[in-house]
């Protein structure tokens, strides 16, 4: 059963909506493939009010990726955003609960 | 490629100083453990066991700072320091956390590099273990894998100037044991496939029921690398400890 399971290759696109930035998570974010998400963050365009990363297709997030979301988090409360995070797929979603980041961190359902 | 090697020798000092590879004699309980760094650079896992205020506690401790390299490894080397000290004076597992947030915040400022920590005091005479977590997985009762359930974690170490914290409180009778360990472990896989999860360490640990710690983290060791197909994403850290019988 195991190695029939294949995540997504990683993406990390971003995309604005007006005053919304999204930047979408797809497949395994870990400590190769944080820089991506960094890199897709520091491509958008300044000035949006709302950040918004969606993790509803991620299949992994590693510790590395949390410290990115707590850097937006303390930058958006900086230069004026909101982070908002997607929660991702329930098992990945975990993380954050215990960790107890998500006290920290917005989340809105996917 | 000199300012590299000596990177790279200032890394391995560091190694050795967060993962001993012997652990101290602690009188009442049995130890093993183990480390194994990320394939493609040394991470910021740590383990510690340290004398307790008075002669029948012993503090442990498994920690993970998040990101790698030269600035991880030195400050887990901050944190585990800091814990290994404040353990010869304070037992309550929440009280070292706390200590140790408050210390780390003051040297760095809040930063969103952060520090996620478990820390266990055992009193073997007491047959008690307290325990109190910042950010990390909970312990794991050695023979079953199962979760002791303690308060929610804290969040993890460095990221606010002020921790609140809550102990776990567990009876341990002569011969039972818990698990300590890393994100690593549990998450241990091949590139886009499946995570080594709770459930194949709980396996792991009720097969093995009864056997000494060391038993544990070897053969917990050879099964994550096996599923990781020996390419590690993350360190593993793993301790664990089992009360003396006699």
């Amino acid at each position: 059963m195991t190695d029939i399971y294949e995540a997504p290759e990683f993406a990390a696109e971003a995309e604005r909506r007006g005053p919304v930035a999204v930047v979408s998570v797809v497949g395994e974010l870990d400590i190769a493939t944080a820089p991506e998400l960094q890199a897709a963050i520091a491509g958008l365009e300044p000035g949006f009010e709302e950040l918004v990363v969606d993790l509803s297709g991620c299949s992994f997030f590693a510790s590395s990726g949390i410290s990115i979301l707590l850097e937006e988090n303390a930058r958006g409360a900086r230069e004026g955003f909101r982070l908002v995070v997607v929660k991702a797929p329930r098992e990945v979603q975990r993380i954050f609960d215990l960790t107890s980041v998500d006290e920290m961190i917005t989340f809105r359902d996917a | 490629m000199l300012e590299r090697d000596s990177e790279l020798r200032d890394l391995q000092a560091m190694r050795d100083v967060l993962t001993p590879s012997e652990l101290p004699p602690r009188p009442g309980i049995e130890i093993g453990s183990a480390f194994a760094p990320a394939t493609d650079g040394v991470a910021g896992d740590f383990y510690l066991v340290a004398p307790g205020p008075d002669e029948d506690s012993t503090v442990f401790a498994v920690g993970d700072v998040s990101g790698k390299g030269l600035e991880a490894a030195r400050r887990a080397t901050f944190v585990r320091t800091s814990l290994a000290t404040f353990a010869g004076f304070v037992d309550a597992p929440c009280q070292l956390l706390e200590l140790a947030n408050q210390v780390l915040v003051e040297r760095t400022g809040v930063s969103s590099t952060f520090v996620t920590a478990i820390v266990a005091v055992v009193h073997p005479r007491a047959g008690r273990l307290e325990w109190a977590s910042a950010g990390h997985p909970p312990p794991l009762r050695l023979d079953t894998g199962e979760m002791l359930n303690g308060r929610r974690a804290a969040p993890p170490l460095g990221v606010s100037a002020s921790l609140t914290c809550h102990n776990g409180r567990e009876t341990l009778d002569p011969g039972a044991g818990f698990l300590l360990f890393t994100d690593g472990v549990t998450e241990a896989h091949k590139p886009r496939r499946e995570l080594f999860g709770e459930h194949r360490l709980v396996e792991v640990l009720r097969e093995l029921a009864g056997s000494s710690p060391s038993a544990v983290v070897r053969r917990l060791t050879a099964d994550l690398r096996a599923h990781a197909g020996d390419i590690l994403g993350d360190d593993l850290c793993i301790v664990a400890a089992r009360m003396r019988t006699a």
